[in-house]
């Protein structure tokens, strides 16, 4: 049985293909003649210590399963995760406001966060900050995150509402990472060092979910409904796991190629007036 | 404890120490549990969220509600102003709004929110009147937001010329703009202006404003065109408010009278008694009466004694191992006195448990910041001591026992990072320099230095000495360390005696019962062992430990079904890496090697700088014959510690087997460069030296030469697991001098268990021209074929061959002699070691 291909660099320049220019570190567009460059996150993912780490870790994969004779069905999940696709989870008035925004809702409705003044001493609002300087020096505000996914839902714990992204919208300025950059950060204690060999660009998905999820496969995992299970697991609990997206740049309706709903008697209408603007927009929608 | 409560996202999130909960507004009465960091996640998008500290379940779920209602209510309000929706989303605003807007506070929250800024120019107010002609109360809010635009707008740009200076910055100036929003106020001083009743509004904007720094000064620049010109002279006639006139101190009416010394022997038996609830696992009423007590010091104005309390409270809750409430009482500790730099020392110490290192780094620098200086010094020591960064450790000690060479908690420290680099000699050292010798702390750090180092006897007499000093309080770990030496040489009932004593010693610890039960298991006195667990399992339900011990004794009683069922439960339950560990071992011993392996992998994908993990997974690969991979694990261990001295010379093992001698050779040198390596690795050592030895010899006076050297080793090393490889090795030198009886005693040592130990017994009957012994052989070989081995593994291989060679099946052996299969089998010997 053939070993799983394994992961190659997508060759992201170091110099601006317009005009020779060094591409500066954190920077979308050239900082010369502007041309568009690759995402930062992209270079971060394609360098080539990071693919070498996660080769190796496919490797110990590969081994790990062939003395548990599951390799063929490492394989189909190697397949299967190709087709993956990233899954926005989240509110529905996080969704509203991603559906409509006219001037309107932006002054009133958007600006009320202004009135909640962030207590920086909150663990929970130092560690995002913590890790987004750590794992994304100077572009973090860019960066939208995502979770990978097989059937089209994410992790429910973040919100009722499920929004699948077009996936060549997004797949030259994705990559994916190990787990929730936050319980990484803390697990791998990244203050000192962040290791290699957890993150990937959006052609190597299927390598990392290789690497980090080959544990959860054995030989009888072999159906989409299985490896979804395995790719995002307990995805309304606490103990959830899943494959981070992280997506640089704007995501608006335009992105969206799915959505789905919850069903909820209390939001009913508010449910229910985001589907027509979803529909007016040509968005497929339950 | 804090609830964070959003309505936008229809949910409450109550957060206590290190663990939070979500109640949603739909199913409030159903918790869901979400890890501390998701919280963001959980939040996201959310701009209303706010805080309370409380986590009474009535108040939660009334501003929950009004929170959703009024965030809904908005929703649906500005649906109605924006042009271009849907036709049916204005029906469907509508229809909810005439149910949200039965609450006058909604239609209030709505209104001050309106008032905030002027409707943009794309609006479709006049269309929205018209539809809310038949709904009075809608009207009537339009109609006031269209009257009073004008004024809105003159608030607004009012406002947007104050200069920044009177802000913290310009995000504070737009926080403070909708938080006066939020409160109604531009909403009062429009109509206030509308009214000419300015006086007034000043005296409710001062109320409310009074937490708003510079409000004074705001208002006096923001309303100085808004307000009628007959007004303008009263704002100065208003006094002054203080900035922090809302702090206020309360003292207790009735009791000014009380003795100091009453009050605190009064706390300190409250403080007892709490600490015994905590004990009986009581932790509601525990923490209900900490709100008490807590309620009850700062009502006096004790916030530092309150902060005391709770920090000797926390130690309570340390343990029993509650490392989270731990965290959430020294939290409210340094609430409470900001300026102690004891309670952030807590604090550091509640993140040190928890491995939230850099948490625990920010507290200790502010221990130092306030005054707990040699503590907070020393705590960034102890996080590079946990973290494993040994030499950073050491130089940070280095540098702070020059300031306090008299330090206890820095001697010990300095002491254990010393010990742990295996520089024993130097660890002592550091001890007998510290002149309170005397101190139960370093005694205890020494007598244990004596033990790793393998001076058991020297270990025993200083354990005794501490015990019996009456100047030092009873220290557990004088007598845990006694009864583990006598285990440790051989002393069983010495020990047992002694772990009994401790128990009685020390009712409230876990630490001896565990010990003691798996003492007992070793003994297989596993009728005590059980029925000691049975007594402590309820005393002691929140330790691991305790229970792992359940599983241990039913897997040695042969009651396999029973002990996996023990781990599997314990193991999705808490998540335990203890229980989860030993679980992979308990597969790997029952010979489910796939499975062990499957259980190690999915042990480093959640712990990934556990080397436990990387050992075992390196073990597997090692039986199941993937040697360069087993050595990658060493590689990947050494990386995080590479002064491990037993990783290094299993690692060189590993790479003898695998005929890369040149690098073990290296790594061997490098070695035995250490000064003082434990008794264990001394084994590890010895053993090596007499494989190569082994591999060497071939005249019969050598290799009675080489099982004399592993006899004596056999008799000096004191740790099963390195016995079995002696005993190993025994057997394949008594092979080859063709001792077969001799060889055949020293299974009674061994673990059948173990793959190349069956091996060996296939050869050693095979050599006994005996009926019964050649259909042992015939025997065992069935059941290593049995065994969930790949067949191209090399313990396969070698079984295989030794039943082709001895003709115990009908196969044709690949060799003429047994040349092969006894270095096969010397290689085998010294795999057992790594």
């Amino acid at each position: 049985m053939p070993d799983i291909a394994l992961a190659v660099s997508i060759t992201t320049p170091s110099s601006c293909l317009s005009c020779n220019a060094p591409i500066a570190y954190a920077e979308d567009r050239c900082v010369s003649c502007d041309e568009p460059v690759p995402c930062p996150n992209v270079i971060a993912a394609d360098k080539e210590e990071e693919i070498f780490a996660l080769n190796k870790r496919v490797e110990n994969a590969t081994v790990s399963a062939k003395v548990g004779n599951y390799q063929q069905a490492l394989n189909l999940f190697s397949e299967a995760a190709k087709d993956s696709k990233a899954v926005i989870c989240t509110n529905i008035v996080n969704l509203s406001r991603l559906c409509k925004t006219s001037e309107l809702i932006t002054n009133f409705y958007n600006r009320l966060g202004s009135s909640c003044v962030p207590n920086s001493d909150d663990e929970w609002e130092m560690i995002r900050l913590r890790v987004d300087t750590t794992l994304f020096p100077y572009y973090y505000n860019k960066i939208k995150f995502a979770a990978l996914s097989l059937n089209d839902h994410g992790l429910s714990l973040f919100g009722d509402c499920h929004i699948v992204l077009k996936t060549d919208l997004i797949k030259k300025r994705a990559t994916v990472f190990e787990q929730n950059s936050c319980i990484f950060y803390e697990k791998h204690d990244c203050k000192k060092r962040v290791p290699f060999g957890y993150r990937a660009t959006w052609e190597n998905r299927h390598l990392l979910a290789v690497a980090k999820l080959h544990s959860s496969i054995n030989h009888t995992t072999v159906d989409k409904k299985q490896f979804s299970e395995v790719l995002i697991s307990n995805g309304s609990k606490k103990d959830a796991d899943f494959i981070e997206v992280h997506i640089y740049g704007n995501i608006n309706v335009g992105t969206f190629e799915k959505v789905i709903l919850p069903s909820s008697k209390r939001d009913k209408n508010m449910l229910e007036i985001i589907r027509n603007n979803l529909k007016d927009r040509k968005i497929d929608v339950n | 404890m804090q609830t964070l409560i959003s309505g936008q996202a229809g949910l409450a999130i109550i957060i206590e120490g290190n663990h939070a909960n979500i109640l949603h507004i739909d199913a409030i009465d159903k918790p869901i549990p979400c890890p501390i960091p998701y919280i963001n996640s959980v939040l996201q998008g959310a701009t209303d969220v706010q805080r309370l500290n409380s986590n009474d379940l009535k108040t939660i779920k009334a501003t929950l509600e009004l929170s959703w209602k009024s965030d809904r209510a908005l929703f649906f309000f500005l649906i109605l102003l924006s042009p271009d929706e849907n036709p049916r989303n204005y029906e469907l605003a509508l229809e909810s709004l005439n149910e949200l807007l039965n609450d006058k506070k909604v239609c209030d929250f709505i209104m001050n929110q309106m008032f905030t800024a002027p409707l943009p120019d794309q609006n479709r107010i006049e269309n929205a009147l018209s539809d809310v002609e038949n709904f009075p109360l809608l009207l009537e809010m339009f109609e006031e937001l269209m009257q009073y635009q004008d004024l809105i707008s003159e608030i607004a740009l009012e406002w947007e010329s104050l200069p920044i200076s009177l802000f913290v910055d310009k995000n504070n100036k737009e926080a403070t703009k909708y938080q006066m929003g939020k409160n109604g106020i531009q909403r009062k001083m429009a109509y206030a202006i509308q009214n000419n009743s300015f006086n007034d509004f000043q005296l409710v904007y001062y109320t409310i404003c009074t937490p708003v720094k510079k409000n004074r000064e705001i208002l006096q620049k923001w309303a100085y065109n808004l307000k009628p010109k007959n007004e303008k002279n009263k704002l100065d006639n208003v006094p002054l408010q203080k900035e922090n006139d809302f702090l206020y101190q309360r003292t207790e009416s009735g009791k000014k009278n009380q003795r100091i010394h009453d009050k605190f022997v009064r706390i300190k038996k409250q403080i007892k008694e709490i600490r015994d609830l905590l004990l009986a696992n009581n932790i509601d009423l525990a923490k209900k009466y900490v709100n008490e007590l807590v309620n009850l010091q700062e009502t006096r104005g004790d916030h530092k004694y309150a902060a005391k309390s709770l920090c000797d409270i926390a130690n309570g809750a340390s343990d029993i191992a509650n490392y989270s409430l731990q965290l959430e009482w020294t939290k409210q500790a340094v609430e409470l006195a900001p300026n102690d730099g004891w309670a952030h020392g807590q604090l550091a110490e509640s993140y040190l448990k928890l491995k939230k290192y850099e948490y625990a780094e920010t507290h200790y620098k502010l221990a130092v910041q306030y005054g707990n200086r040699a503590y907070g010094l020393s705590g960034s020591a102890r996080i590079l001591q946990k973290s494993g960064e040994l030499d950073k450790a050491l130089e940070q000690y280095n540098n702070i026992i020059e300031e306090f060479p008299q330090d206890i908690n820095i001697i010990v420290g300095k002491a254990k990072t010393l010990s742990n680099m295996h520089k024993f000699d130097e660890a002592l050292v550091v001890l007998d320099k510290a002149i309170e010798g005397k101190n139960v702390d370093i005694c205890v750090t020494r007598a244990h230095i004596m033990r790793y180092m393998g001076e058991l006897e020297d270990a025993l007499r200083s354990y005794d000495n501490i015990i019996k000093n009456p100047d030092f309080a009873p220290a557990l770990e004088a007598y845990c360390g006694k009864a583990a030496t006598f285990k440790e040489m051989g002393r069983f009932d010495d020990s047992e005696d002694a772990y009994r004593q401790t128990i009685k010693k020390f009712p409230n610890d876990p630490k001896a019962v565990y010990d003691l039960i798996n003492l007992l298991i070793e003994c297989k006195k596993f009728d005590k062992a059980l029925n000691l667990y049975n007594e402590s399992k309820e005393s002691f339900e929140y330790c691991d430990q305790i229970h792992l011990s359940y599983a241990n004794i039913l897997q040695r009683q042969g009651k396999l079904d029973q002990a996996e069922v023990i781990y599997k439960n314990f193991t999705n339950s808490k998540n335990s890496y203890i229980f989860r560990n030993s679980y992979a071992k308990f597969l790997k011993s029952q010979e489910r090697y796939t499975d062990s392996l499957r259980e190690y992998d999915k042990l480093i994908k959640d712990f990934p700088y556990d080397t436990s993990a990387y050992i075992g997974r390196a073990k597997i690969l090692k039986v199941l014959g993937e040697l360069d991979k087993a050595i990658a694990s060493y590689d990947f261990i050494l990386s995080l510690k590479p002064q491990d001295l037993k990783i290094k010379y299993s690692k060189a093992a590993l790479l003898i087997a695998a005929d890369r001698y040149e690098d073990a050779k290296v790594l061997l040198d490098d070695a035995s460069k250490a000064v003082n390596p434990s008794a264990k690795v001394k084994g590890i050592s010895y053993y090596i030296k007499g494989i190569l030895k082994f591999k060497e010899s071939s005249s019969r006076e050598q290799l009675r030469e080489v099982k004399a050297y592993f006899e004596y080793g056999l008799k000096q090393v004191q740790y099963w697991e390195i016995q079995q490889s002696f005993n190993l090795a025994l057997v394949t030198v008594n092979i080859k001098l063709e001792s077969f009886g001799n060889a055949l005693e020293q299974f009674e040592s061994l673990d059948d268990n173990y793959p190349f130990t069956k091996v060996l017994a296939m050869q050693v009957n095979a050599n006994i021209p005996k009926t019964e012994n050649i259909a042992k052989a015939k025997e065992i070989y069935k059941k290593l074929k049995n065994m969930d081995l790949p067949e191209d593994c090399e313990i396969i291989v070698l079984a295989d061959e030794v039943a082709a060679f001895y003709g115990l099946f009908d196969k044709n052996s690949s060799h003429s002699n047994d040349n092969w299969i006894m270095q096969e089998d010397i290689k085998q010997a010294l795999l057992s070691v790594a």
